[in-house]
């Protein structure tokens, strides 16, 4: 096993240096080389660290890791050298609750006024009660009957997390890839993906006849597999590998498209999500995530961009 | 500004823990590291940083913070240098 880099960025304060090389050294990690700055107001550390004669799991010190950079109210990110050095083509990005503020299907059940019973199908299947398949299907067919205008209101209320504008500018300036997969629904993906220029958009299709909703959906992103398929999908037409792919999202659908990537950034994540994440970012702020995925030499660059 | 600001330059035998054990002295005295360089030849561990004092004016706080760090340093091994930035 050769050596991990822990990336720390956020807004600054007394201690980040301390409570992460205090986890180090309390499980014989040697840091070998560290760099860290003020830049545009957050503080920025990277850390090359020799884990070879480390006393506990090396998973074990990652979430131990993780939990101090929450904690600490920082973004936080550990990867393996190797992966680390990879230079990343390719940002795909969840949609609600990554790249905007808002969980679309909620709202959709609150214009239909069955907000209450869609809840409930959401919760059994984030408890792991109900396939996501099952949950979707069901919580698309209590829609059934509300107008197309309700779903067109909704899309012009939609709001972008802070940054995200920029951050997707930054991207495609920096020459990146950058793709929409969503469980939720293309109508509000394909607008999005538009505002922002984003360019490919995989998502699942409201079934609509004369203006009103069926209840029925088209599509294939109905689980964390198929989330994983699509990107795989996208990473083969542009002939790069899922090594050099980033993938930001937040929700239990994420899990396998954020372990199986390069570098799995979890966006205020859910519980199940930090676990299988490399990096964990809490900030409102989207910028930071450009800091991540960087990379090398790339990241402190990028970073004085986030001053201006 | 730069008169609450202190370089410090810590150089030894590379071990686990001398950033751990340098640093909490540092925040513990609400120190904030604004810049941080460290890095290990040959065995041996190089750091600088620059922190950021809130209150620091008074020579006694300084020299309490020299205190610290020698004894800290004396533990683990390192020599420690001090300079405050408005005197460079």
């Amino acid at each position: 096993m050769g050596n991990i880099i822990v990336t720390s960025i956020g807004r600054d304060r007394p201690g980040i240096v301390a409570g992460i090389s205090n986890i180090l050294y309390r499980h014989n990690a040697n840091i070998l080389k560290t760099r860290a700055s003020i830049l545009g107001g957050l503080f920025v550390m990277v850390m090359v660290v020799d884990i070879s004669k480390v006393n506990i799991k090396l998973e074990d010190l990652i979430s131990k890791l993780k939990e101090k950079g929450v904690e600490l109210g920082s973004g936080i990110s550990v990867e393996d050298e190797k992966t680390y050095r990879k230079k990343k083509k390719l940002v795909a990005f969840d949609l609600d609750g990554t790249l905007i503020q808002m969980e679309t299907l909620d709202e959709l059940a609150k214009a239909a006024g069955v907000y209450e019973e869609v809840k409930k199908i959401t919760k059994m299947a984030m408890e792991g009660k109900m396939s996501f398949k099952e949950a979707l299907a069901r919580r698309v067919k209590l829609l059934k009957n509300l107008p197309v205008e309700e779903v067109e209101k909704l899309k012009r209320r939609i709001e972008f997390t802070p940054g995200v504008q920029d951050l997707v500018k930054e991207l495609k300036k920096a020459g990146f890839v950058t793709a929409i997969i969503t469980g939720g629904f293309d109508v509000f993906a394909k607008h999005v993906a538009e505002k922002l220029g984003i360019e490919y958009v995989y998502a699942n299709r409201l079934i609509v006849r004369k203006g009103v909703l069926t209840g029925e959906f088209k599509g294939e992103i109905v689980s964390a597999q198929s989330k994983l398929k699509a990107l795989t999908e996208i990473a083969k037409k542009e002939g790069i590998s899922l090594s050099e792919c980033v993938a930001v999202g937040d929700g239990a659908n994420d899990v396998f498209i954020l372990k199986s990537s390069g570098l799995g950034i979890g966006y205020k994540p859910k519980t199940v999500v930090k676990r299988h994440a490399k990096a964990l970012i809490n900030s409102e702020d989207l910028r930071t995530i450009m800091a991540f995925i960087g990379g090398g030499q790339i990241r402190k660059d990028v970073i004085k961009k986030l001053k201006e | 500004m730069e008169k609450d600001k202190v370089v410090v330059v810590v150089v030894g035998k590379d071990k686990p823990g001398l950033i751990a054990g340098v640093t909490s002295i540092i925040s513990g005295l609400n120190g904030n590291i604004e810049d941080m360089d460290q890095v290990v030849l040959q065995e041996v561990f190089i750091m600088s940083l620059i922190v950021k004092f809130l209150n620091l004016e008074t020579t006694e706080k300084i020299e309490k913070l020299v205190n610290m760090l020698n004894k800290e340093g004396e533990k683990l091994g390192l020599k420690i240098h001090v300079y405050p930035l408005n005197k460079l």
